[in-house]
């Protein structure tokens, strides 16, 4: 009888550190899988931050470079630069004319027969260039610019906002330069604010935005 | 009474053989299923490392030739002059020279390890030596959009987690004016 009663008392032993044994390997993996699912989202963040980088500083060169080519040969913006006409010497501030469409085609950075690496329109979310006649950190005189921007061929899927300002007088940011010295005066001087996007949907959940700025 | 104990102990034979092998099931499917979600976890961080040095090492690479054209620039050089020809017609490796602290650019050979690159244990670097451990080929192309005007860099990265699986890859673009 003591037997019997002591052989009921064993079963389901074997059952019970089976399950034991496979919940805390269960933990165990899961953690492991967990740990391993965040390193991978980390540093696919880390790889959509280079695409966003790179697309700014493309933008920001894409910009800058458009700008030049709409001055004469003296360093004068012409009235159809897309970013306003500066003239410090003959105190000349004025919005591009005529005026970016929204929806249509602004500039683009290609030539001839090549493909469209950039192209640009108006950021119609932002409105039109515009002139501000006292703004800024202290009572500068500028003409806003904000465009889209969106890459092609081999940049398709990647974009970027810029916002160019150009001042005629006063002072209108001191933190665009690092350097001693940088602040105080700003006229004559170009600000640019680039922010690429690893993707064209700005509601998108992987949306990631790196930033550059200069003034020249 | 005794029957009845009798009884209940003959209906219970076998139960532990059963018991024994619904516990050894249980073991085998759920220790497998963790352990491959363990290897399989072992493997996407490996992976997940590899991604994240080949970025840098992408970023590198444009950021090197980003300063190459500053350089040619500053220096009243012709844009893209200071490139080696390779770079323009098919890839190349860019290179860093810690002794004097510069680059270069020249065409993929067995000079520079065919572009292969390999964590350098003295430099603390990843450098086109032939040491072991894990691979990277790093090339940098460029194609002019503008003679002397403009151009679209492509740093490329390949690698292979482990030798015989697909071959992954990261590649960022940047596009260069030269005002």
């Amino acid at each position: 009888m003591s037997l019997i009663h002591n052989k009921n008392q064993n079963q389901g032993v074997a059952l019970l550190f089976a399950v034991l044994m496979v919940s805390i390997v269960l933990t165990i993996s899961l953690s492991l899988l967990n740990i391993t699912y965040k390193q991978i989202i980390l540093t696919a963040v880390s790889k959509e931050s280079q695409l966003a980088h790179f697309i700014a500083i493309s933008a920001l060169d894409c910009v800058r470079f458009t700008n030049e080519l709409n001055r004469t040969i003296d360093g004068v913006d012409t009235a159809a630069n897309p970013f306003g006409q500066l003239d410090v010497f003959t105190s000349l501030l004025n919005v591009p004319n005529p005026m970016p469409t929204i929806g249509v085609e602004k500039f683009a950075c290609a030539e001839g027969p090549n493909p469209k690496v950039i192209s640009a329109e108006v950021d119609g979310d932002e409105g039109m260039p515009q002139e501000v006649l006292s703004g800024g950190l202290e009572n500068a005189h500028y003409v806003t610019s904000r465009y889209k921007l969106t890459g092609s061929g081999d940049l398709s899927g990647l974009c970027a906002k810029a916002t160019v300002v150009k001042v005629l007088s006063g002072n209108f940011a001191d933190d665009y330069v690092l350097e001693p010295g940088g602040g105080g005066s700003d006229v004559g001087k170009i600000f640019y604010s680039v922010s690429g996007q690893n993707t064209c949907d700005t509601s998108s959940s992987r949306l990631v935005e790196r930033r550059v700025r200069t003034r020249i | 009474m005794n029957n009845y104990l009798i009884k209940k102990s003959l209906t219970s034979q076998g139960f532990t053989i059963i018991e024994s092998l619904v516990a050894i099931t249980i073991l085998i499917v759920g220790v497998l299923g963790p352990m491959t979600a363990a290897t399989r976890g072992i493997t996407d961080g490996y992976y997940a490392g590899n991604q994240l040095i080949a970025t840098y090492l992408a970023q590198e690479a444009l950021e090197l030739a980003g300063a190459q054209i500053i350089n040619d620039r500053e220096d009243s050089q012709a844009f893209l002059n200071g490139f080696d020809s390779s770079c323009l017609t098919s890839s190349c490796a860019v290179a860093i020279i810690p002794t004097n602290i510069s680059f270069s650019f020249s065409a993929c050979t067995g000079a520079n390890n065919n572009c292969k690159m390999t964590y350098n244990t003295t430099g603390g670097f990843y450098d086109y030596s032939s040491d072991s451990g894990q691979e990277f080929t790093r090339t940098l192309k460029i194609t002019p959009i503008q003679t002397d005007k403009q151009a679209l860099l492509e740093a490329k990265v390949t690698w292979f987690n482990k030798a015989g699986t697909p071959e992954r890859n990261i590649t960022l673009y940047r596009y260069v004016s030269n005002p």
